[in-house]
């Protein structure tokens, strides 16, 4: 999937939306509820992923390269 | 030819209150701030100061009353170099104008000052401040390039916040000076390098609190006009929550402190988790409810259906049927019972009949010479040899004589 975080959100809202304004049928309801889901699933992994890297850009003679930047230094 | 305008002569009091009046209604003189050099500083015994503000072609003359003067924060001195707010008025009783000063600044801070104002008023009349111009800051960025130093508060307080609020997130830190002549131009080539990429979606740049002096980096007029033109969102944090630069105008976003920029930047995760699963609640509940309704419709419609089923018709008409079969085994029974009854009390009657029984008892039977019965006198002649069949055996008679007697109607046994 993707989605973004936030079209992923304001798709579930949608999902909500209708699916509580009681006009779908059954087999409607439940394509929406298996949508639901997923996008639940896809929002969570987008925000339960690894922790980031941090690295700094450090430049010699015209190349930069980057490193990963420790705190402690 | 000359006209002389005959007006009553005004005395020396009047004149100077009435230069005084016109020159405390200008707009410019009432409220001024004059940039010079002190000479001749008296500070005298009643607290109030005066002195002269001079540069190469002229001097004013100045006062700074104790009430004004107490607030100041450095020391005055001769020769030093200041910028001086206040009023100018006239000294009546000398017939001197002066400078009422009410606060002062080192002229190095003022001349920093005048030149944030005057870029600020440039930069704004560009449209660089506009608020259409600003970019949107990505909810969720997944990279972040920072525009500091390496070694300040500022990067640090920045990945401790952006790490505990949203610990997904990428940083990429380009390293500058953040104070000094060169500090512009190294924040512009990291803000022009970083905006470059492509895996960059939100800047931050900025610095810790400072002085007005090691802040005003951020107040170059290349460093705002590079900001301007940047495709990626960029936040400024610059200083403490009271220090405004024009990085911080120029910017997309302006954060009050560097902590603040990366709270900005980067949403709560523990936020977003706990908005998640409640929508994911919501989700289950309203299926759940959903799912119940139709549960309950389709028992409603199977009871409906079973109360107009020809099933349940067929049951209806199976009990008819049985009840039909039962009454008719009963008459049938009934019937048959009686015909039995009937069958038992011919029998009987029959069995009165039977002669054998007769002969049984003692009677015997009458038969010819033919084996017929004989059952009238007119059977038989005289001489005729008869039969008398007994229970044990058969007696051979003759007739000898015929009596026509008594008749018998009936052989009742």
């Amino acid at each position: 999937m993707n989605l973004t975080y936030e079209e992923a959100i304001l798709e579930l809202e949608k999902i909500l939306d209708e699916l509580e304004s009681d006009d779908c049928t059954l087999k409607e309801s439940i394509e929406k509820f298996k949508r639901g889901v997923i996008l639940y699933n896809h929002c969570k992994d987008l925000i339960s992923k690894a922790e980031g890297e941090i690295k700094i850009l450090l430049e010699d003679e015209e190349n930069t390269k980057e490193e990963t930047f420790s705190m402690e230094v | 030819m000359e006209v002389i305008m005959d007006l009553r002569p005004l005395k020396v009091s009047e004149v100077n209150n009435y230069i005084k009046r016109l020159l405390l209604s200008d707009m410019v003189l009432s409220n001024i701030s004059v940039e010079g050099e002190i000479s001749n500083f008296k500070h005298h015994y009643s607290g109030h100061m005066y002195f002269n503000l001079k540069d190469e072609k002229g001097k004013i003359k100045a006062v700074m009353f104790k009430g004004d003067n107490e607030k100041i924060n450095f020391k005055l001195d001769e020769g030093m170099k200041i910028v001086a707010t206040g009023y100018i008025s006239v000294y009546e009783r000398e017939g001197e104008y002066q400078l009422y000063v009410k606060d002062i600044r080192s002229s190095g801070i003022g001349e920093l000052y005048r030149a944030f104002e005057e870029l600020k008023n440039k930069l704004e009349q560009e449209g660089l401040f506009s608020q259409d111009k600003k970019k949107q800051i990505p909810f969720m960025p997944r990279k972040i390039g920072v525009v500091t130093s390496s070694t300040g508060a500022a990067i640090r307080d920045i990945i401790t916040i952006i790490k505990r609020r949203f610990p997904p997130c990428n940083i990429l830190i380009y390293p500058t000076l953040v104070q000094g002549i060169n500090a512009p131009e190294e924040i512009c080539r990291g803000l022009e390098y970083l905006d470059s990429r492509d895996d960059i979606d939100l800047i931050i740049t900025g610095r810790g609190g400072g002085s007005i002096e090691e802040l005003f980096a951020f107040n170059d007029e290349k460093l705002a006009r590079t900001i301007s033109k940047l495709k990626t969102p960029i936040i400024s944090a610059v200083g403490h929550e009271t220090d405004f630069t024009i990085a911080d105008f120029v910017a997309d976003l302006r954060a009050p402190t560097p902590s603040a920029a990366a709270e900005l930047a980067v949403p709560d995760v523990m936020y977003l988790l706990k908005e998640l699963d409640n929508k994911y609640d919501e989700l289950k509940s309203i299926i759940n409810k959903k799912i119940k309704a139709y549960k309950l419709e389709l028992e409603n419609l199977d009871t409906k259906l079973n109360l107009y089923s020809p099933l349940n018709q067929l049951k209806d008409k199976k009990i008819e049927i049985d009840n039909f079969l039962r009454d008719l085994t009963y008459v049938m029974e009934k019937k048959l019972n009686e015909k039995k009854a009937e069958i038992l009390e011919l029998k009987g009657k029959l069995e009165l009949l039977n002669p054998n029984i007769a002969i049984d008892k003692g009677y015997g039977i009458i038969i010819d010479n033919r084996g017929k019965l004989v059952k009238s006198i007119d059977s038989v002649k005289l001489g005729d040899e008869i039969g008398i069949i007994l229970r044990d055996g058969k007696v051979l008679s003759r007739v000898e004589n015929i009596d026509e007697g008594e008749k018998i109607d009936e052989f009742n046994l």
